[in-house]
Parts: structure tokens; C-alpha cells; sequence
């Protein structure tokens, strides 16, 4: 047997045939209804009104009525009554329909089990569209047809009153009667679900479809008929699953329809929350290649750079650091030998690439935006990331011509070339009574760097080392001698003169 | 040609509180006029009155020589950037669309010449490029420029503004102004409601002054002055002070 086979089997029963087109019905009629409820914000108001309808079935029923005539009579009276009750009283809205509604069911609740009427409770309630006869059938296209045509009629003044009904107002529409005839289309299509889902669980019907559709699309009227199809489709696998499963159809039709909502919040292309997780994803790790990228630029070209030495400079796990390193491998910008990872040249050159970008950075936080020169570093990092080319460029003319970057560190050229420079010793390395000028100093470390510019300890500055011991060096700034401790004289770059 | 608007003997009172007491003034075609007065001055009622929202409690407004009922049809409103959903599902060229509705009878839908008018609405206030861009995705100028788009595309006759310039950037304020001009010149009555009494002086015809009374009506050289500024303001200096030596009759 064929899957065709197995979907076509349950045709062959008038009662499937019946229950399939009653579940297009309910599925689209609820949908399309469900939309304006959920833009409107009066999903609550939906269900409000479902359980109203309880006591307009039982007490038609008691008086021999159309059961529709009662349901919609009590279904209208309680959402006027909470109408009534939330300007006339203190409550707000959703205190007045818990109120109404609970009290409304309750009422209907009473009159059946007084009567004990014929009238299936457990079918009102929870809805089976298989036993619907053609009778139901014909009401409940009857009453769905009423409501699309309806909407299709005020579609235009339905939307403009959800979205803006100030302007709704003052341009003429009757925002009084459109309330009462959103009323009176959310009743009619309450009743036109009665027999497919009952009046419990009609609400998911209602907003689930929507709900999913929002999240696939922008436009109101695309939403529509995306909610629609969403809707047909939880109504008809509803009624499938409820088949080969024996499960009542009600609930499989709005557990469905739940599911297909939580398919569209999981992986809408947009807003779906997979797609955002991965987007997130891949940015946090082109992030962090490009940490890795600069860190081997740090070593000297002909110096391979070992996973273990690269996860300690980035406070990274070593095998995280081999992982990025085979990344960027495949990327060409980096290649691995037994020894370590050195960069290409077209690595090296994206490597410069982004310093260049950061030390400008740097440059325009501290030169034009004024930011002390402690505070740039992460600053810049963040910003580094989302600059365009082209943006780069535009920055560093602006600036005109410079060669370092405020820590004294050389910007790269576009073309990721820096100007050669004297050898560079650190501070602790001077021979005792030797000068020298500051170059640079390590610009990672906030408390440091303020440490250094209290001394004057900058780039560009003379300097001369008068002693050094265990602990520390003491240093001649201008004929001032000053301590400085070894963990800060570590950071300090000099050049010997003379 | 019947005015634009006419007020006379306006008071509308919430709950027998008074809001508005015994204002009147009639705008011209082609005539901008700034509302300035401090919080519950009643600006927002006049606005919401002009609309027909709120019914006058005792006084008449007649709409282009009618009933508010015969010309609402010709009126816009701008409203402030609060009050509207921002997560509802439609695009700027949606919201601009609305503009044509007030046009469009029972079950008609917009149709090419509809279309052709949200373009160029939409040119106008440079945002065609953004027309499939969600109204959520928009910055503040870009929103404004939409609701603008929206009043430009009902090709009213009045517009009520409040506070336009309210959380936009600058190249938006310019946008405004320019379009300001434009709708002058096109013979269109301008209401709008600005605390910058320096941008209003520059932009307006005529000042209202108002707090629950009309306090002055005219051109700002003749409106916008410290005596009369502080009897709108009750004694209050803030905006007085804010204009600085910039202002008018300073």
C-alpha cells in the first residue's frame, strides 16, 4: 500500500468525506478571522465569547430555537456586557471578561446538566467534526461564508480601524458599528467552529494560524491568506493524525495547528529563532577568527605560533585555538605545519587589514572624540568588526597622515605594509645609566595604561634607566627619577638612543 | 472661498471640567499656524475636536465652509509616534495606501490612479526605497515620513500635526519643513503643534496661543513676546527662557 493509498483510504467513508470539508471550512473561516482578532489584540475577547456561547446552546435548545440563533445571542449579550462592565465599573478589560465569561460557561454549565438534554456536552465543548451531519455541514459553511464575505466587504475599513482608529474615526468610518460587527463576525464564526473543534478549544483555531503567519510575513494581507493555508493544513492533518490514530479530532486539529505555530517560531526565516541563533552564531565566530588572525600577526613572520601559545595570548582553550586555526586554514589565510600556524600572505594581509582598522580607530576615539587613551582598545574592537572597507578608508583620511596609533603601535598601510623601524627592546632590558625614547606600550590593560600616562611613561618620550632590582626599576623622566614596577615596565617598548 | 477652518466660541468640557473656554479663529487656505501652550492647555482637545471626535460642549467649528461631518473627508491628522502599534504587520507603502481609503467607498479597493498617488507621495518624502520595509524597522524620521506620506496621499485640505518634529533627526526636520513650504504654497491649511517657539516663529504665518483660553493669535512678531508668554505659561518661564535672545521681540 502506497502512502497515496494510505492518505486516500479514509475517503472512502462518507463521515471523512463530510469531516475533511468541514475542516477546510473551520480552518480558513477561523484564520481569516483570527488574523484581525490577533492585530486587533482581542485574542482574549475570542475565547471570551467561545465560552459564552454554552448557555445560548442549551437554552435554545430548551426552547426549541435554532441552536446557532441562541449561541450567538448569548455569545454577542457577553461581549457587550464586558463592554458594559469596563466602563461603568473600575475593572479593565481583562478582569471584566474573566469575570463574564467564566460566569456565562458556568450558567451554561448549569442549564445542561438540569436538563440533561441530548445536547452532547463533551461535542459542544471539545467539538467532533466527524459526527457532524449535513445540516452542521451546511450551517457551518453557511455562517463561514457569511463571515468572509463580510470581510472581504469591510476589509479595507476593518484594517484602517485595527491599525489607526483615530484617523479611522475622524475620516467618517462608523467605528461604533464596525466594533459590533467584529463582535458579531467572532460569534458567527465561534458558531460556525462549534462542530469541528467546540467551544473550548476554538481559540487555537483562531490565533495559532495568524500567530505562525506573523512570523513569516510583513503585510497585513499576505498574512491573511498565509494564515489561511496555515489553518486548512492543521485542520485537515488534524483530522488524519485523529483517523490513524484513533485521538479525538478537536484536539489533534488544534494540537496541530500548535505545532505548525511552533515550527514557524522555531525557523522562520527571519524572525524564526534558529536562523537567529545561527546568524548570531556565525557572527560571534567570524569575531573571534579575526582575534586569531591578530594574534598571529603579533608573532614575527618567520615564527610559527603554537595552538597552546595562541590560546594563552586570547585566554582561549587550546584545542578551541586548533579549531579556529583549521578554520582559517580552509579559509587560505593560515598554514599549519607540524611546528605551528603561520599566516599566508593573503592571511597576513587581511591580518594587517584589520589592524590598520582598529589602530585608526584608536586613533579617532582618542585625536577627534576625546576618549583617554586607557579606554579605546576595547572600544575600537567592537567597532572594528562591522567597518566596511571602504569605511576604513574614509577614516584614515580624515585623520591624515599618521603612523601609529596612540599606544605608539604602527598602523599597517592599506596595502598591510608598515614602515620598517629600529630594533625595540623592553624597558627592563636598557643597560643601567642608558637612554632611550619610548616607542610603544602594550594597550590591552586598562590599569596600566593610567598607570603609565600618571608617570608619563608615553610614546614619543625620553627616558633613562638610573637602576633596576628584584622588584622593580627606577627610572629618569626630564631629570625626574621615578619607580616603576616590573609587571608595568613589562608593557613599555623603548628604543636606546645615542 | 469659504476659510479653511472656523472656530467660534469652541469649549468643550471632560466631565464638566473645562478644556477649552470660549476659543475662536479662523484659518486660511494656504495658512500655517502654530498651537503653542503648555501641557493641558487643550491642545490635543482642539485637535481632537477639528477631527470630530470629541463633540463641542457648547460653540460651532465649520470645515471648509460645512459641517465637520460634510468635510472630515479633507482633514488628516499626523499622530504622535506613541499611540501607534509598531509591531503591526504592514509595510511603509501600506500605511501610505491608507492615505487613499478615506477616498475609496464601501468594499473598493485602491487601483492604479490610488497607486500612482502613493508614489508620488511617497517621492515626495523620500521614502520610496523603504516602501517594503517594515514600519518597526523604521527609524523615528522614517516613521514620521510615513504618517506624513500617509496625509499627503489623502490629499487633505487640513492638516493637524502634533508634534511633528518630535524625536527626529535632522534630516527629517528639514524634510518637514520643506514640505511645509510646499503645502503652503499649494493652499493647504497647516495646524501644528510645536514646543520650539524659535522653529515655530520661523515656520508659521500665525501663532495661537493657548492654555484652556485663547490667550493671542497672530504673526509671531506679534504673538511670540515675553508678556504674552508668560500669561500662556502661568507665570512658568522654561520656554520663555529656551527662546533666549534668539526670539522674536527679544
Amino acid at each position: 500500500m502506497t502512502l497515496v493509498d494510505k492518505m486516500l483510504e479514509p475517503l472512502q467513508y462518507s463521515f471523512m468525506q463530510q469531516g475533511l470539508i468541514g475542516a477546510v471550512l473551520v480552518g480558513v473561516v477561523c484564520a481569516v478571522m483570527g488574523s484581525f482578532l490577533l492585530v486587533k489584540r482581542w485574542a482574549l475577547l475570542g475565547d471570551a465569547i467561545s465560552h459564552a456561547v454554552l448557555p445560548g446552546v442549551a437554552i435554545a435548545f430548551l426552547l426549541g430555537l435554532p441552536l446557532v440563533v441562541g449561541a450567538l445571542a448569548t455569545g454577542l449579550l457577553t461581549a457587550l456586557g464586558i463592554g458594559f462592565v469596563e466602563r461603568h465599573t473600575r475593572l479593565k478589560q481583562d478582569a471584566a471578561m474573566g469575570l463574564l465569561f467564566v460566569s456565562a460557561f458556568a450558567l451554561g454549565l448549569a442549564i445542561i446538566s438540569r436538563i440533561r438534554s441530548p445536547v452532547d456536552l463533551f461535542h459542544v465543548l471539545f467539538g467532533n467534526v466527524l459526527a457532524a451531519s449535513r445540516e452542521d455541514l451546511l450551517l457551518t459553511a453557511a455562517s463561514g461564508a457569511l463571515v468572509l464575505a463580510a470581510i472581504a466587504f469591510l476589509y479595507k475599513e476593518l484594517l484602517l480601524w485595527a491599525f489607526d482608529p483615530i484617523m479611522a474615526e475622524s475620516v467618517g468610518l462608523p467605528v461604533r458599528l464596525l466594533h459590533y460587527v467584529m463582535l458579531l463576525l467572532t460569534s458567527l464564526t465561534i458558531v460556525a467552529s462549534l462542530q469541528a473543534v467546540g467551544i473550548v478549544l476554538v481559540i487555537a483555531m483562531l490565533i495559532a494560524p495568524p500567530g505562525a503567519a506573523v512570523l513569516l510575513t510583513d503585510r497585513f494581507h499576505r498574512l491573511v491568506f498565509l494564515a489561511a493555508g496555515i489553518g486548512v493544513l492543521a485542520a485537515v492533518g488534524g483530522l488524519y493524525l485523529s483517523y490513524f490514530l484513533d485521538i479525538a479530532s478537536g484536539a489533534t486539529m488544534v494540537l496541530v495547528s500548535t505545532l505548525l505555530f511552533a515550527a514557524a517560531f522555531l525557523f522562520a526565516p527571519r524572525r524564526g529563532l534558529v536562523p537567529r541563533m545561527i546568524r548570531r552564531r556565525r557572527g560571534a565566530d567570524e569575531v573571534r577568527m579575526i582575534h586569531y588572525l591578530k594574534a598571529l600577526y603579533s608573532f614575527a613572520p618567520d615564527r610559527p605560533a603554537s595552538p597552546e601559545a595562541l590560546a594563552a595570548m586570547l585566554r582561549d582553550a587550546p584545542a578551541g585555538a586548533a579549531a579556529v586555526m583549521r578554520q582559517l586554514a580552509r579559509l587560505g589565510l593560515v598554514e599549519i605545519a607540524p611546528d605551528g600556524a603561520r599566516l599566508t600572505p593573503q592571511g597576513r594581509l587581511r591580518a594587517a587589514q584589520f589592524v590598520r582598522t582598529h589602530r585608526l580607530w584608536e586613533r579617532f576615539l582618542v585625536d577627534r572624540a576625546g576618549l583617554p587613551w586607557d579606554e579605546v582598545h576595547a572600544t575600537a574592537d567592537r567597532i572594528e568588526h562591522d567597518s566596511t572597507p571602504a569605511l576604513t578608508e574614509a577614516l584614515a583620511s580624515a585623520l591624515g597622515p599618521h603612523t601609529t596609533d596612540p599606544h605608539g603601535a604602527p598602523i599597517p598601510s592599506r596595502e598591510g605594509l608598515v614602515a620598517p623601524r629600529q630594533a625595540e627592546y623592553l624597558l627592563s632590558e636598557l643597560r643601567t645609566g642608558q637612554a632611550a625614547v619610548v616607542t610603544s606600550v602594550e594597550d590591552e590593560d586598562p590599569e596600566i595604561l593610567r598607570t603609565l600616562s600618571g608617570l608619563g611613561l608615553v610614546p614619543g618620550r625620553g627616558v633613562r634607566l638610573v637602576a633596576a632590582s628584584g622588584e622593580g626599576l627606577l627610572v629618569a623622566l626630564d631629570g625626574e627619577e621615578r619607580p616603576v614596577s616590573r609587571r608595568v615596565a613589562r608593557s613599555v617598548l623603548v628604543t636606546p638612543v645615542g | 472661498m469659504n476659510p479653511a477652518v472656523e472656530i467660534h466660541n469652541l469649549s468643550v468640557m471632560y466631565d464638566a471640567r473645562p478644556v477649552l473656554l470660549g476659543v475662536s479663529g479662523v484659518v486660511g487656505h494656504g495658512e500655517v499656524v502654530g498651537i503653542v501652550g503648555p501641557n493641558g492647555a487643550g491642545k490635543s482637545t482642539l485637535f481632537r475636536s477639528l477631527l470630530g471626535l470629541v463633540a463641542p460642549t457648547t460653540g460651532t467649528i465649520r470645515l471648509l465652509g460645512g459641517s465637520i461631518a460634510a468635510g472630515r473627508r479633507w482633514i488628516a491628522y499626523l499622530p504622535q509616534r506613541e499611540v501607534i502599534d509598531w509591531d503591526f504587520p504592514l509595510v511603509v507603502s501600506d500605511v501610505v495606501t491608507m492615505g487613499r481609503y478615506p477616498h475609496l467607498g464601501w468594499g473598493r479597493f485602491p487601483g492604479p490612479a490610488d497607486r500612482r498617488v502613493v508614489e508620488a507621495c511617497m517621492d515626495a518624502l523620500e521614502i520610496s526605497d523603504l516602501r517594503d520595509r517594515h514600519i518597526g524597522e523604521l527609524s523615528g524620521g522614517q516613521q514620521q515620513r510615513t504618517f506624513l506620506a500617509r496625509a499627503l496621499a489623502q490629499n487633505a485640505r487640513v492638516l493637524l500635526l502634533d508634534e511633528p518634529f518630535m524625536g527626529v533627526d535632522a534630516a527629517t526636520e528639514a524634510t518637514i519643513l520643506e514640505l511645509l513650504r510646499r503645502l503652503r504654497a499649494e493652499g493647504k491649511a497647516v495646524l501644528i503643534v510645536d514646543h520650539d517657539l524659535a522653529r515655530a516663529a520661523e515656520t508659521c504665518d500665525r501663532v495661537m496661543l493657548l492654555n484652556q483660553r485663547l490667550v493671542a493669535f497672530g504673526p509671531p512678531a506679534q504673538v511670540l513676546t515675553p508678556g504674552l508668554l508668560r500669561v500662556t505659561y502661568g507665570g512658568r518661564l522654561t520656554p520663555l527662557e529656551s527662546l533666549g535672545a534668539r526670539g522674536p521681540g527679544a
